[in-house]
């Protein structure tokens, strides 16, 4: 995956030619982020036609499909990312890290707010509730309202440095949550299934519907990296706009 | 027998739609506004 701003960095501190912004060469949206597009899709074309319907739970089941992507993408690479690129900023001090951090916790954000919607939706037909206050449901709504709070500091704080540095903290007491997130369903009795794919044993789906996951899998995770690679290149436009007008 | 429960598969899809389709309207209003702002410098 390439990161490269559209204008050329000339040092590991982010500093580059202040000419490419100046050309106003911003071009958010490349080839990738439309093929990732039409995979998404192709995955909902195969999801609505030709993937089996559950015998027990009806259509409602294949809002799988959408919310374990999202919440896989979201947790293990968006928010993974995010905590990576925070911890390696705090060593490092490289801007390019930092606006990587945001970009993912961004993104990572859009892709949590896909699951707490999909899942009470699906929960309403299985469980006869929208909501429960149970471990996992708990706990990913509670890592959303900080990675809310993490966008919202970005915003509050004018100082290039001392942004990125409150805001990389927060971000690592953040990640905290994922690895509760995922062992939540083991450590506590939850009405949220235990995973039915990636376990010590077989897959609890039919082969149609595994392949239906995997291509749903891997089409949200391209979606992730189309998405990662437009923000983060406007975030790169943006600083080197700011830095020019003098507004950084 | 399987329940007919339709509605909520298309009623999540299409939130799924609007949130990710809203976002990326969102980055597409973010590029031009910062494009903009180049151009007027």
């Amino acid at each position: 995956m390439s990161l490269a701003p559209a204008v050329q960095v000339s040092s590991n501190t982010g500093r580059t030619d202040r000419t490419g912004a100046a050309a106003g060469r911003i071009a958010a949206f490349d080839w990738f982020f439309y093929v990732a597009v039409a995979a998404v899709a192709a995955t909902v074309v195969r999801v609505i036609w030709f993937t089996p319907i559950e015998a027990r739970q009806g259509p409602a089941q294949k809002i799988f499909y959408v919310h374990a992507p999202s919440a896989f993408v979201a947790l293990y690479l968006a928010f993974a990312l995010m905590a990576l690129a925070s911890a390696l900023y705090l060593w490092l001090h490289d801007e390019r890290l930092d606006r990587l951090a945001e970009s993912s916790a961004e993104v990572g954000l859009v892709f949590t707010t896909a699951v707490l919607v999909t899942g009470p939706i699906w929960g309403k037909t299985v469980w006869g509730t929208f909501w429960t206050w149970d471990a996992r449901l708990t706990a990913t709504l509670f890592l959303w309202f900080l990675i809310v709070g993490y966008l919202v500091l970005r915003g509050a704080v004018d100082d290039h440095a001392m942004r990125a540095r409150y805001s990389a903290v927060l971000a690592l007491l953040s990640a905290v949550l994922i690895p509760f997130i995922h062992l939540s369903v083991y450590m506590f009795r939850t009405l949220h299934p235990r995973p039915i794919v990636f376990k010590p044993s077989e897959p609890s789906l039919s082969p149609e519907m595994l392949r239906t996951f995997l291509l749903a899998l891997g089409s949200m995770t391209l979606l992730f990296v189309a998405l990662l690679r437009v923000r983060y290149r406007l975030a790169t436009e943006r600083y080197w706009i700011d830095e020019v007008e003098g507004t950084a | 027998m399987t329940p007919e429960n339709a509605s909520y598969f298309h009623a999540a899809y299409i939130a799924a739609a609007v949130i990710y389709g809203g976002y990326i309207a969102i980055l597409w209003a973010r590029a031009r506004a910062l494009r903009e702002r180049a151009s007027r410098r």
